[in-house]
């Protein structure tokens, strides 16, 4: 018995020591913050500057790694401030009760003026409970773009016969079709050499959103339990589909040697819809100014409206249970609109949060000129996307990727196609109400 | 009831001692597999607001699930043919590199260099070595004559592509041999020789019965590890990696092993009951496999020591 009660007191101090530790006491010096996010968008030298600048503030940035982020945050002990990849997630986290609601510190913030903020590009962190794009404000992006807007390899145009694109008059997307499959070049063996058009997994259901929103339907059904059984919704996806199917776009068959940007940059893509941002990637090429060509996002088809869109924008969110929310908004305040906000806005990486910002944007050129200005013409028509709140946008990533191979390499049809993916996405719908206990 | 023999001083001292160990045991290891085990038992999600016990439901759907099941099926068709190529492989090295040739102690480190390198870097030479258009293996067959045109090896051969690494992986498997190639006598040898065996007589009849205990320990050690293969389907997912974002989509349905699947389901889909249920499944699987291998080696392994029964 002693034995044991020796062990058992042993544990005991072990316990409050570890306790004491994890910061029960009050705390002296300096208040560390967390913000979790990659070296490329918090450098090492800003954070420096920050904590020269803030004494009574430690600034630590912690590797960006949503997995763990989610195991923090079920502990309750999440950074205080995080990097999301983009905000098309903000409405699933905020159901859960993990983002932290800024909209009156937003109000109050005498660095980030309410009245400063671009609402056209902010918007998709903003979510009243019930719809995405209004109400509080759970973030901003760092940065935000019209990820639809088109580049285009002008050499290959002109290889291929094609006319430059108009910078202000937007195509439809039938003749985006037509076009990538006329670029499309293949070897002697049949492997494609060129893709007329490529896009990342994740980009479709963004660009299924925006389809769907020029057509003025849901891709849900309803009341949001399960997707659209509609035939205009189904073609939508479908529709995105053909470009794997056909070979123009990157598929199992014909694998792509990199990403989508990385492709295109190694000339083995003609087009692409990856947004203002990736005029400064483009940059890196020689030749950059005459090479590449800019569209504005395109339009489902003749007599439908322009619709666009940021694909969520890559922001800052704060943690709900943050123990220094005061600070932390400090911290986001110096990032949306400090040092570190007004350098970003300079190098011409995506559109600032704040319209302040936008004339420090790059316009040296014709080539920084015209991605601007489209930029700016395609925010004005700016939808969010059509989220659920019920799952997160990878469901729908992995959706799509677990069944199309199988549709490129014809053992099922394009219902069989849409039926799969909507089944997995179903399934998902229902244990997401479940999970947070809805109707 | 056995009387405990050690001095009362020694057993304080003993407890005193593994304390640190019984801790960790206890509050790291115990408590979380036995977290693991409840939760296996409820519909909770990441974030589900008021989890409730479901009895065996999660089995029972994982059961009735053809994704799962199709897992299982490719994992044990992976388990089946790592297990015959490293051993195999590592097999016929230990015999070569038994003899005494120049150079044997350099070819030996050589060859089990590779199982030295951590995991994530033998993925991406391999993802390099495979790639379509600038690979090293579709230049080699190419140039050579052997093939017309490149193939696209990690989208067409998924399952290929990750066997490719159990070549890589048979240094180990030769490390072992050689310890039981070693442990057998000269005399041996010389009195089958005297006898008029054969090279491959001596290999049936003295090689393989006597390093048998070593065969069935590479044997059970290689089918559990090669059962929980996680990350190179990852690594050799064929479609592009973006960044850091290696878990981001999901590997082909040929190389999405259970260890895959499990955490694609915790961390992608954020089941946590569901995801766990399966590794515990998983977990249940690999014991029964291993009590019946050991109960079966019982029968083909030689022992020099006498059975009980």
């Amino acid at each position: 018995m002693k034995i044991v009660r020796s062990l058992l007191i042993v544990s005991m101090l072990v316990m409050v020591a570890f306790a004491a530790h994890s910061g029960g006491g009050r705390e002296e010096g300096p208040v560390t913050i967390r913000f979790m996010s990659t070296e490329a968008d918090l450098p090492g030298d800003f954070v420096a500057e920050f904590n020269r600048e803030n004494p009574d503030i430690n600034l630590v940035r912690v590797e960006e790694d949503w997995t763990k982020w989610m195991a923090d945050a079920m502990a309750g002990d999440a950074p205080d401030l995080s990097r999301m990849g983009s905000g098309t997630d903000i409405a699933y986290y905020v159901n859960r009760g993990l983002l932290y609601d800024m909209t009156d510190r937003l109000r109050n913030s005498e660095v980030v003026r309410w009245d400063d903020i671009d609402v056209m590009g902010s918007s998709t962190y903003q979510y009243d409970g019930q719809v995405i794009g209004q109400g509080s404000y759970y973030g901003l992006p760092k940065d935000y773009n019209n990820v639809g807007m088109i580049t285009y390899n002008r050499e290959m145009f002109r290889a291929a016969g094609l006319e430059d694109l108009s910078v202000t008059d937007p195509i439809t997307y039938e003749e985006l079709y037509e076009m990538a499959k006329k670029l499309t070049i293949r070897d002697a063996d049949g492997n494609v050499v060129i893709f007329g058009y490529d896009y990342a997994p994740g980009w479709v259901k963004h660009l299924v959103s925006d389809m769907a929103n020029a057509r003025g339907i849901s891709i849900y059904n309803q009341d949001g339990s399960a997707m659209n059984e509609d035939p205009e919704a189904r073609e939508l996806w479908k529709y995105w589909a053909r470009f794997q199917v056909e070979d123009i776009s990157s598929n199992v068959r014909n694998p792509s040697p990199g990403w989508t940007g990385a492709a295109f940059q190694a000339d083995r893509v003609a087009i692409v819809q990856l947004g203002y941002w990736f005029g400064a990637q483009l940059m890196e090429n020689e030749n950059y100014e005459t090479k590449y060509g800019w569209a504005p996002t395109p339009i489902l088809a003749e007599g439908y409206p322009r619709v666009a869109s940021n694909l969520g924008a890559t922001g800052i969110v704060m943690f709900s249970g943050t123990r220094h929310p005061e600070k932390a908004f400090r911290v986001f305040e110096w990032y949306m609109g400090g040092s570190y906000g007004i350098e970003r806005a300079r190098t011409g990486w995506g559109i600032p949060p704040l319209m302040s910002l936008a004339p420090l944007l790059p316009a040296d050129n014709e080539y920084n000129r015209t991605r601007k200005a489209i930029a700016y013409d395609d925010a004005q028509f700016f939808q969010p996307w059509q989220a659920s709140t019920y799952i997160t946008a990878a469901m729908y990533d992995h959706a799509w990727t677990s069944n199309i191979d199988d549709l490129v390499l014809g053992s099922i049809d394009y219902d069989t196609f849409v039926d799969r993916m909507y089944a997995e996405l179903n399934a998902a719908l229902r244990r997401g109400r479940e999970e947070i206990g809805a109707q | 009831m056995k009387k405990l023999t050690a001095r009362p001083e020694d057993r304080r001292s003993f407890f005193i001692f593994i304390s640190p160990w019984l801790f960790g045991f206890v509050f790291l290891w115990m408590i979380p597999i036995s977290w693991g085990l409840y939760t296996s038992f409820t519909n909770r999600m990441a974030f589900t607001v008021s989890p409730r016990f479901v009895g065996l439901q999660n089995y029972v759907e994982l059961l009735g699930d053809p994704a799962v099941r199709y897992s299982f099926l490719v994992t044990i068709v992976f388990s089946v043919m790592h297990t015959t190529i490293a051993m195999c492989v590592g097999f016929v090295l230990a015999l070569l590199l038994e003899k005494k040739i120049l150079g044997r102690g350099v070819f030996r480190t050589l060859l089990y260099f590779p199982h030295m390198i951590p995991l994530v870097a033998v993925g991406w030479i391999f993802r390099i070595f495979l790639e379509r258009d600038s690979g090293f293996l579709n230049i080699l067959l190419v140039r050579s004559g052997l093939m017309s045109q490149n193939i696209a090896w990690l989208s067409s051969y998924p399952l290929f592509s990750i066997l490719t690494l159990s070549f890589w992986q048979a240094g180990w498997s030769m490390i072992i041999f050689l310890g039981g190639l070693s442990t057998i006598p000269d005399s041996l040898y010389e009195a089958a020789t005297i006898d008029g065996a054969g090279y491959l007589r001596k290999l049936r009849n003295i090689v393989v019965p006597l390093i048998s205990p070593f065969t069935l320990f590479q044997f059970i050690m290689s089918v559990i590890y090669s059962l929980q293969f996680f990350v190179q389907p990852y690594i050799l997912n064929p479609r592009p990696i973006r960044g850091g974002a290696l878990m981001a989509t999901t590997p082909p349905r040929e190389t999405f092993f259970v260890m895959a699947r499990g955490y694609f389901n915790i961390m992608t889909q954020f089941r946590f009951a569901y995801g766990i249920a399966l590794l515990w499944l998983l977990f249940v699987f690999i014991m029964v496999v291993t009590l019946v291998f050991l109960k079966l080696g019982a029968f083909f392994v030689y022992s020099e020591v006498e059975s009980k029964r």
